[in-house]
């Protein structure tokens, strides 16, 4: 089928692309720029974590002490860079601490104020004083010390067996089990829905990355008359076929490329990701394999419209502001995918799963978050087949009609007459 | 010895009866020219020579036989409007024409290299085409058409845009492609060119083929009655002379075409009696100019 002239397209389509510079600079900076996104994010939980000044306030010496102690673990444990100053004082005094530094609270050179009472051993109640009552940060990082040095207070009061006092002190520990037809997974649902937006945003870059290059490059062979001299050794379908064979093997080897720090990440041997160890990724092969393969039924399906797309038009601007209708072809079914994310088990999210063209970006968000039905996965496989099969030769009868034609723009009436006589 | 022919070919653009039912022969050796005016159907009767556009109706047939896929191996094109894929390399560019002929390219690279010297390309074969001038980008063109050495070659406006310089390095060429014994066949509306070098000419008009067969045969059928005249001094009584029946003026130089049965010598003797500085008097010399003038003129 793959003859000595396809191949020859096919090469020079693979060079061409995989050798520009605009697609080394894409298949390395995704990933790159993905890094830094992760890295400025704990870069700025750094910031926000650092260089804290909390003074502490307690009515009973003892519980003053505890604090410092728990505090002292924590900061032990993972360096927090929090300046705490302890002081044993009653509201009284403490009124008078607020009154006189009320400009260093205001100003931020003093971040908290946290004052425990002694009735808070029995009602729990404890006072904060800070500049901004929304800054959760510094509060959420006492609040469970506080709870704690309170509940051991209160516990070592009451003679109480040592084991009803370990139950009391532990935290509920939710363990997340997502369930699938062979069995139970522990499983991170946060993981997951990292894992599904980012193959979303993937298929979406990629085939956009893919399709609207070779649309152009169709486009500048018509324009260019080029067309005329490969047209004189080689068939339309020929070269067709070959420029969107070549186009989808770089598109290939782009997102596999793509897809090995995602593998790493999930098998746990990217180091730099460290910061997200509590995230656990559930990526086994065959879904790495669905998804590759998907990604090649859709990227060949979108391929075939924009090459008719490039044929059909004398300049790249026609061709460009003519794309809105396929373009929403895979912009809609991003948005939906996107939705989907919250619940892949909703109607919408089952229907767009195996619609043509939705299902090339919806499927696989599903399938990372749930065991998705064996029946499904033949339907959607099935549905892009067959959309891949009608789009090669539909667009292929538009490619063969207008690739030599020019003039005047289709309108979209001579599309309709060209793909029903031909 | 080879023969192309071209078979009652048609052509239908919607409702533009294009080409209409067009028929010539090409012999091995020689040069043929398809000649006619602007948006004659020129181009579209070789692209549909060269599988480019299927005829509705009529065939291409070589030495009897319709012709296949062997065929596009062994023809090469050079269209009018020209064009390269601007990023790539002059010898990547040349390497790609090679592979989707099935050439390997280092079977043809020194032969690549000695067009690339006889065009004065060859310090620029690692330059990328958008680099190029215009007319060295057809210099290119031009190399890639033969470079697989075809049997066949079908030229469409091949000298439009070329300096006089590389006009003659492809003169030269052709005719040391015609003397190795291709078919060479090329469209032109420059009919000095197609004078000079055509051994067979077909000229469409709308369309329609209105002349066909040897150069020196239709010379003779339209010459019994022309003169070519290089002269000095006012020719204008001839417009009005019941002998004459066309004044093709140039200024310094002029056909004139007398109808049947006139006497050359009459002319003559006014062009004397009239004090007309005579250069040049060619009589029965017509040039392919007048001749395409008489034919593809007459409805200006």
């Amino acid at each position: 089928m793959i003859n000595y002239r396809t191949k020859a397209i096919i090469k020079r389509e693979v060079i061409q692309q995989i050798f520009s510079k605009r697609f080394i600079f894409a298949t390395l900076s995704l990933p790159v720029f993905m890094l830094i996104v992760f890295g400025l994010q704990f870069l700025f939980m750094s910031f926000e974590g650092g260089g804290d000044s909390l003074r502490v306030f307690a009515e009973e010496q003892n519980t003053l002490e505890l604090l410092q102690s728990q505090l002292n673990d924590i900061e032990n444990e993972n360096p927090i860079d929090l300046d705490v100053i302890y002081q044993q004082s009653n509201r009284e005094a403490l009124g008078v601490f607020i009154a006189s530094n009320r400009d260093a609270i205001l100003d931020g050179d003093i971040n908290g104020v946290l004052f425990v009472p002694a009735t808070a051993l029995n009602d729990k109640q404890v006072i904060f004083y800070s500049n901004n009552a929304g800054n959760q940060n510094l509060l959420n990082r006492i609040r469970a010390v506080v709870n704690t040095v309170v509940l051991n207070s209160y516990v070592n009061d009451r003679n109480m067996d040592d084991d009803i006092i370990d139950f009391v002190r532990m935290n509920v520990s939710v363990q997340n089990i997502r369930l699938t037809e062979s069995g139970t997974i522990d499983g991170n649902a946060g993981g997951q829905q990292a894992i599904a937006v980012f193959f979303n945003i993937l298929l979406y870059i990629s085939l956009l990355m893919v399709a609207a290059p070779a649309m152009a490059a169709v486009n500048e062979e018509k324009v260019s008359r080029v067309v005329e001299i490969v047209l004189s050794s080689v068939s339309p379908a020929e070269l067709m076929a070959g420029k969107i064979v070549g186009s989808a093997i770089a598109g290939f080897t782009q997102m596999f490329i793509w897809l090995i720090p995602v593998v790493l990440v999930a098998s746990g041997s990217l180091p730099l990701l460290m910061v997200l160890s509590d995230i656990e990724i559930q990526l086994n092969f065959s879904m790495l394999v669905y998804f590759l393969l998907n990604y090649l039924m859709g990227v060949l399906t979108f391929l075939s419209i924009f090459s008719a797309f490039g044929a059909m038009f004398d300049n790249p601007q026609d061709a460009q502001s003519s794309m809105f209708p396929v373009m929403m072809l895979i912009v809609v079914p991003f948005f939906l995918a996107f939705s989907v994310v919250n619940n892949p088990t909703s109607m919408l999210g089952v229907v767009g799963s195996m619609l043509p063209f939705f299902s090339i970006l919806v499927m696989p968000v599903r399938m990372v978050l749930i065991d998705v039905p064996l029946w499904q996965f033949a339907v959607a496989v099935l549905v892009n087949l067959a959309t891949l099969y009608f789009v090669v030769l539909l667009c292929g009868k538009i490619y063969r009609f207008t690739i030599l034609m020019t003039g005047k723009n289709p309108s979209w009436k001579e599309i309709y007459k060209w793909m029903r006589y031909s | 010895m080879s023969e192309l022919e071209v078979r009652q070919l048609n052509k239908f653009f919607g409702k533009l009866h294009a080409v209409k039912d067009v028929s010539f022969n090409v012999s091995e050796g020689a040069i043929f020219g398809l000649i006619g005016r602007n948006g004659a159907g020129k181009t579209t009767t070789l692209r549909m020579m060269m599988d480019i556009i299927g005829p509705d109706s009529g065939e291409i047939l070589l030495d009897g036989k319709p012709v296949g896929h062997e065929f596009r191996r062994r023809i090469s094109y050079l269209p009018e409007e020209r064009g390269l894929y601007k990023k790539m390399k002059v010898m990547d560019i040349l390497n790609f024409f090679m592979e989707i002929k099935g050439i390997k390219p280092a079977a043809v690279k020194n032969k690549a290299l000695a067009y690339l010297d006889q065009f004065q390309l060859l310090d620029r074969k690692d330059a990328k085409i958008e680099d190029l001038s215009k007319g060295n980008q057809q210099k290119i063109q031009f190399i890639a058409a033969i470079l697989s050495d075809p049997d066949f070659i079908i030229l469409d406006e091949p000298f439009s845009g070329l300096d006089p310089v590389n006009t003659n390095i492809l003169k030269s060429i052709i005719i040391d492609l015609k003397q190795q014994g291709k078919m060479i066949i090329f469209s032109t509306h420059l009919m000095d060119f197609a004078d000079k070098m055509c051994d067979q000419i077909a000229l469409i008009h709308q369309g329609e083929l209105v002349l066909n067969g040897a150069l020196k045969d239709i010379k003779k059928q339209y010459s019994g009655r022309n003169i070519s005249l290089v002269y000095e001094g006012d020719i204008s009584f001839l417009d009005e002379n019941p002998m004459v029946e066309a004044v093709h003026d140039y200024g310094n130089a002029t056909g004139i075409s007398l109808y049947q049965g006139e006497d050359i010598q009459k002319v003559l003797q006014l062009l004397i009696a009239h004090k007309v500085v005579i250069k040049k008097f060619d009589a029965n010399e017509i040039s392919l100019q007048e001749i395409f003038l008489k034919v593809a003129g007459e409805d200006d």
